[in-house]
């Protein structure tokens, strides 16, 4: 799964504690999700979603197999 | 932008994982000393050395509270860490349990402990390197 977490969180100008703490997570888990080192669960997805106010598929893409990467 | 878990959480979490898990290993090493002491003395050596069985619930305790402590994903982490040293130490025991039949001489149950514990550290490395 791939996403665009950093360029709107950028783009808030928000730092990854700040949405990490918005989130209820840790800052490393912000920086695995933004590094497409971590696929966040259903609920962390819809919390991001309704905190950028859109939905989760705009955010979050399949890869090219449609495999998650974690 | 509303916070469900201050940053000194985390912070929290770590200092009662070290304040318990430190208790434990304390009264571990207590129960070991003073059964030493009490099997010079002539006294019955196993009633101090059931000390150890609140320490291994101390540890044990610092730990679940570490794993409920943390977000999704260092659970994750721990989770795959906790798996990988299953799976290693699984392997080990086996081995040295086996060439106990022809090689190995007999071993206390303490080292099955040391393998476990070196198990997990070798699945915390890479679980870290993994997600670093």
């Amino acid at each position: 799964m791939r996403n665009d977490l950093k360029a709107r969180r950028a783009e808030r100008r928000w730092s990854q504690a700040e949405l990490g703490k918005a989130l209820g997570v840790s800052r490393q888990t912000v920086i695995a999700i933004e590094n497409d080192k971590y696929d966040p669960s259903l609920p962390l997805a819809f919390k991001l979603a309704a905190l950028f106010e859109c939905p989760i598929e705009e955010i979050f893409v399949p890869d090219e197999e449609g495999q998650a990467a974690s | 932008m509303t916070a469900t878990r201050t940053p000194s959480a985390r912070t929290r979490a770590n200092r009662a994982f070290a304040v318990r898990f430190t208790a434990g290993m304390a009264l571990y090493l207590a129960g070991l000393f003073l059964a030493y002491l009490a099997e010079g003395a002539g006294f019955p050596a196993w009633i101090p050395a059931l000390l150890v069985v609140p320490a291994i619930v101390l540890m044990a305790w610092s730990n679940i509270s570490m794993y409920r402590s943390g977000d999704e994903f260092e659970r994750r982490k721990v989770a795959e860490a906790v798996m990988l040293a299953f799976v290693v130490s699984t392997g080990l025991i086996l081995a040295v349990g086996f060439l106990q039949f022809f090689l190995l001489p007999e071993m206390n149950w303490i080292f099955a402990f040391s393998i476990l514990m070196f198990s997990w550290l070798v699945g915390t490395l890479v679980s870290a390197v993994r997600y670093r």
